[in-house]
């Protein structure tokens, strides 16, 4: 005779007898015993409203059944981009991550039996220094809005100055989020506008808005490739007046674009941000991503810094090389209400993803994929600039792997959407719900998983559209 | 016996011969080159790259060997037993790994029409529904990327309660437990809030006395984890709240120990307002050496309009879900787009594979398990439960080898080093911070009796070699760890002399 009905279940292997005879070591008869410290009060009572167990090949047609109702981006040609990319990952990201041995650890507080991971993660720092050229990384953000988050606040830890710049033309994401982040410590986010004919930053109206917030400037943000896809060529220019208003110099990256741009670092960028989710990791309809964080190596900044760092040591006996999380005072499990930032779970995994990405493709296959996004996407638009009726590009800037085309106002962009979508083609993020000016303008991007063929038959399309329309 | 695989720490750096690749990228064909020529003709010469960065060139085989060895150095659940206490580090189902590989879970991007999304949607819309079910909540937010970033939500949510009576000005403080995880100081800091402390009672509970005392005008919410970081339930609870309502404070309830309580109490009838969960320790997706996690947030019907957008929500009409932006008083967004989908429908996964009844024997599971061991361990010279000794305690439970470091002078790091020798991941040590020497023991209901016998006997080994008059017994536990990749590894020297990237290693060679 048992007093317990078990739930026979694989994931719990406590038999009755084994239940009985701990129940009987900790001296109670019954597991409802050890509840008795929740007040009957508050003991839940009625039934909750939630599924029965369901068995391993029920749970699977469940959830193959439901997500069976999406579409994926390869029923679709898809040319969305925005800040979320479709690139491809090579089999062995895959393999290598589905080792249980990395993914089921937590975080490597016991440094001697997780080797491994802090390897990994130091090796992860060390590429995005490389691509970079900025020293210090910390082994991963959430995602680039909130390392974009982070990086305000962590220009007002430094300069204890609070008004941040940041482009009009925005990710309206990392926007949104930028306006939470920065409420709590009373940061004022300004913007500075592009210039209407190339999509660059208007440099002139830059320095104006940080001069009248001289002695109140903590940083300058600038993003490049910028949201528009446009190359942002005056970084320099932008660099000094940020750095002779005493202010710290924040550079959003596509960490592909390094394989032909210039690094931040080159440029004098005090901090590096980015999204990693285009080196290794799938859409996953936008998380787990990978933020990126980046900072030049200096002490004030070092130390202001959020985020896990990974360090190289050795034995405390010997000098045999040894890996261990470093600089934790200015984590939140140390200094509390101190810290420079509250992140514990960080996004690790995706870390472990982009690194042996990177390491498959080196240098030169990073340097190749920017070269094939470039191109491609040029392709792209020189084929749309051929249409009348599509003005391509929209801006005269050199893109990256993102480019805005603008349908003529003779034609209705909610039947383009119409005719594309019955047609299985998602041209672009219509911009005009974001950013109003930019009336009929498609944002599209294209990477080296755009198929000729897909670039043909999207401008086939928009010829037809423009035809059946009266063009 | 246990021997961690040990291999030379080789950098993938040190791997690397110059031409190698480990991945061919395709070709760009005689147009593309000419377009190409010409874009970058009209790029500044300044802004083009004129030095590869040093990644290493290394081929496709020394990749999977390199992050093979790595992780043949690395311990996970699936390794052994990992009794990291605050960490639920259970059994990670291989069905929720499997599920968030099917390309329609993958190769979705989070702008496609939302038509061709619905399955993504309908996953998302279900499982808040069941966590809002599980902790009695209204409605709840699958957005928060981890459990630190729920805590961030959660007091962001406060602020804008506040501040939508216009008393936010006033409402300057949140009130922490000296228990609390770090977490909760940190955030209530990012948040513009002011930390204020009370201590903990001689039962390791909220001391009423000094709650009083903290709370004023100013108060304007309370976090509080229940169990507690000792794994003890806060019986006083709904006086506390009461404390925290008088004055228009909100009541954060921190999910992290949510795997002790499922089905049996929830933190909604406990009183508090908000909750956010952390669905890779609960719900059993797997911390993947650091994150990504997802930390969902639930709130009682009168905060629901201050949640972050979008939510996704059901028209009954057209039968279709939607993401909806209309929340003129929400916070914001906290992140880009609308969660960690694959931690999401980890959790949608595991849920359904328990059910109700499976979620319920987790949690009596667990603390069955917790309440075996700390019978067992506290008897054992040397330890001590300081906190209660003599209650039942709910998932975790907090030993002290206090009395082992006056009486020998080996300290809980020393030990928990030793734990790993025999082929165990330690538990979390020196937290919580009221506890002299604690070891914080979380064995989840994923194991069996007999591992758990195992880590005890090991506990009797230790108290045993520590008083032992034989210096080389002493030694084995003073000298650990031997039987893995790296003995004890110099800290100091890592945080004096940052070396931090292979460029600062480079640099530091010259």
């Amino acid at each position: 005779m048992t007093s317990y009905q078990r739930f026979i279940h694989p994931y719990l292997p406590q038999t009755e007898t084994q239940i009985e005879t701990m129940l009987e070591s900790i001296g109670v008869s019954t597991i409802g015993e050890l509840f008795s410290e929740i007040p009957e009060k508050l003991r839940l009572k009625e039934k909750l409203n939630l599924p029965l167990s369901h068995s391993e090949q029920e749970t699977l047609l469940n959830v193959k059944k439901i997500l069976g109702k999406n579409k994926t981006v390869d029923e679709i040609s898809s040319f969305l981009g925005a800040g979320i990319y479709q690139h491809f990952i090579p089999t062995v990201v895959s393999t290598l991550l589905s080792r249980s041995e990395f993914y089921t650890s937590y975080t490597p507080y016991a440094p001697e039996i997780s080797q491994g991971m802090l390897q990994a993660l130091w090796e992860y720092q060390s590429m995005i220094a490389e691509i970079t050229r900025l020293d210090l990384v910390n082994s991963s953000m959430y995602d680039m809005a909130t390392a974009l988050g982070e990086a305000a606040l962590m220009c007002t830890r430094v300069t204890r100055k609070e008004v941040f710049l940041v482009p009009s033309y925005l990710q309206p994401e990392r926007f949104q989020t930028l306006l939470t982040y920065t409420q709590g410590p009373g940061i004022s986010v300004k913007t500075y506008p592009f210039d209407k004919e190339t999509g660059k930053a208007d440099l002139y109206a830059l320095a104006e808005l940080a001069k009248s917030h001289k002695n109140q400037l903590s940083g300058i943000y600038l993003e490049n490739p910028n949201f528009w896809g446009v190359i942002e060529e005056d970084v320099q220019e932008v660099e000094k007046i940020t750095h002779n208003m005493e202010g710290i110099f924040v550079v959003g990256i596509d960490p592909i674009s390094l394989g032909i741009l210039t690094s931040p670092g080159e440029y004098g960028a005090d901090i590096a941000i980015g999204e990693g989710q285009s080196i290794g990791l799938p859409m996953n309809f936008g998380g787990p991503l990978l933020g990126i964080f980046a900072v030049k190596n200096d002490r004030r900044l070092s130390r202001a810094m959020p985020g896990r760092i990974i360090g190289i040591s050795t034995e405390v006996k010997s000098s045999k090389r040894a890996f261990t999380m470093t600089l934790q005072t200015r984590e939140q499990h140390i200094r509390r209400e101190k810290a420079t930032s509250n992140i514990c779970t960080n996004n690790a995994l995706c870390a472990l993803a982009s690194t042996i990405f990177l390491s498959l493709l080196g240098p030169i296959g990073l340097k190749r994929l920017a070269e094939i996004c470039m191109a491609r996407t040029t392709h792209l638009l020189e084929e749309l600039r051929s249409i009348e009726g599509i003005k391509s590009p929209y801006f005269s800037g050199v893109p990256f792997k993102e480019f805005i085309f603008q349908l003529d106002s003779k034609f209705s962009s909610k039947e383009l959407d119409f005719f594309l979508q019955s047609n299985n083609i998602q041209g672009g993020l219509s911009l005009q719900k974001y950013f109003p000016e930019l009336r009929q303008c498609y944002l599209s991007a294209v990477t080296e998983m755009a198929k000729i063929t897909d670039i043909d038959q999207f401008t086939q399309k928009i010829r037809e559209f423009i035809l059946k329309h009266g063009g | 016996m246990f021997k961690q695989t040990t291999w030379e720490k080789t950098l993938i750096f040190e791997l690397s011969t110059s031409g190698r690749i480990g991945h061919q990228v395709g070709e760009l064909s005689g147009k593309e080159k000419s377009l190409l020529n010409q874009v970058k003709q009209r790029i500044s010469p300044k802004l083009l790259r004129r030095e590869l960065p040093d990644l290493p060139e290394v081929s496709e085989l020394s990749v999977i060997r390199h992050f093979t060895r790595l992780s043949q150095m690395n311990y996970g659940i699936d390794t052994g037993f990992y009794p990291l206490g605050s960490c639920t580090m259970k059994y990670n189902p291989k069905i929720c790994d499997l599920v968030t590989t099917f390309p329609e879970a993958q190769n979705i991007h989070p702008y496609q029409d939302p038509s061709t999304v619905q399955g993504s949607l309908q996953i998302m819309y279900k499982l808040a529904k069941w966590l809002a079910e599980l902790s009695g909540m209204s409605k709840v937010t699958l957005q928060p990327a981890a459990g630190a970033h729920g805590e961030y939500t959660g007091m962001m949510i406060v602020r804008k309660y506040h501040e939508s009576k216009g008393s936010l000005n006033k409402k300057t403080e949140i009130i922490i437990p000296d228990s609390a995880h770090g977490t909760n100081p940190a955030t209530a800091t990012m948040c513009g809030f002011k930390t204020v402390v009370i201590p903990s009672n001689e039962d390791g509970c909220v001391d009423l006395e000094a709650l009083r005392l903290a709370v004023t005008d100013k108060t304007a919410g309370l976090m509080l984890t229940n169990p507690n970081t000792l794994g003890i339930f806060e019986q006083n609870i709904e006086e506390i709240i009461n404390i925290i309502h008088e004055v228009d404070g909100l009541t954060y309830y921190d999910g992290a120990n949510f795997n002790a309580i499922m089905g049996k109490v929830r933190p909604g009838d406990m009183g508090f307002d908000i909750v956010h969960f952390n669905l890779h320790k609960t719900f059993a997706t797997p911390h993947g050496g650091g994150g990504p996690g997802a930390g969902p947030v639930g709130v009682i019907s009168r905060l629901e309009p201050f949640l972050p957008v979008p939510t996704v929500d059901f028209d009954p009409k057209t039968k279709l879900y939607f993401f909806q932006y209309d929340h003129p008083q929400s916070i914001g967004k906290v992140r880009s787009y609308f969660g960690n989908f694959s931690i999401i429908l980890r959790a949608y996964t595991y849920i359904l594979r328990l059910g109700y009844e499976g979620l319920i024997a987790v949690s009596e599971m667990a603390v069955l398990n917790a309440n075996y061991m700390k019978t067992l361990c506290q008897t054992i010279k040397g330890f001590s439960v300081p906190f209660g000794k003599d209650s039942f305690c709910m998932h975790e439970f907090v030993l002290s080898s206090q009395q082992i470091l006056k009486d020998t002078n080996i300290s809980a790091l020393d030990i928990s080093k030793f734990m790993i020798d025999r082929g165990f991941h330690p538990p979390t040590i020196y937290f919580p911070q009221i506890v002299p020497e604690a070891l914080m023991i979380e064995p989840t209901e994923t194991e069996p009796k007999k591992m758990l016998d195992g880590f005890i006997a090991i506990l009797r080994d230790i108290s045993k070699f520590v008083y032992s008059d034989q210096e080389d017994q002493r030694n084995q536990i003073l000298e650990a760890p031997c039987n893995v990749s790296v003995r004890r590894i110099d800290d100091v020297k890592a945080a004096r002399n940052p070396i931090l990237s292979y460029r600062m290693l480079k640099q530091q060679k010259e």
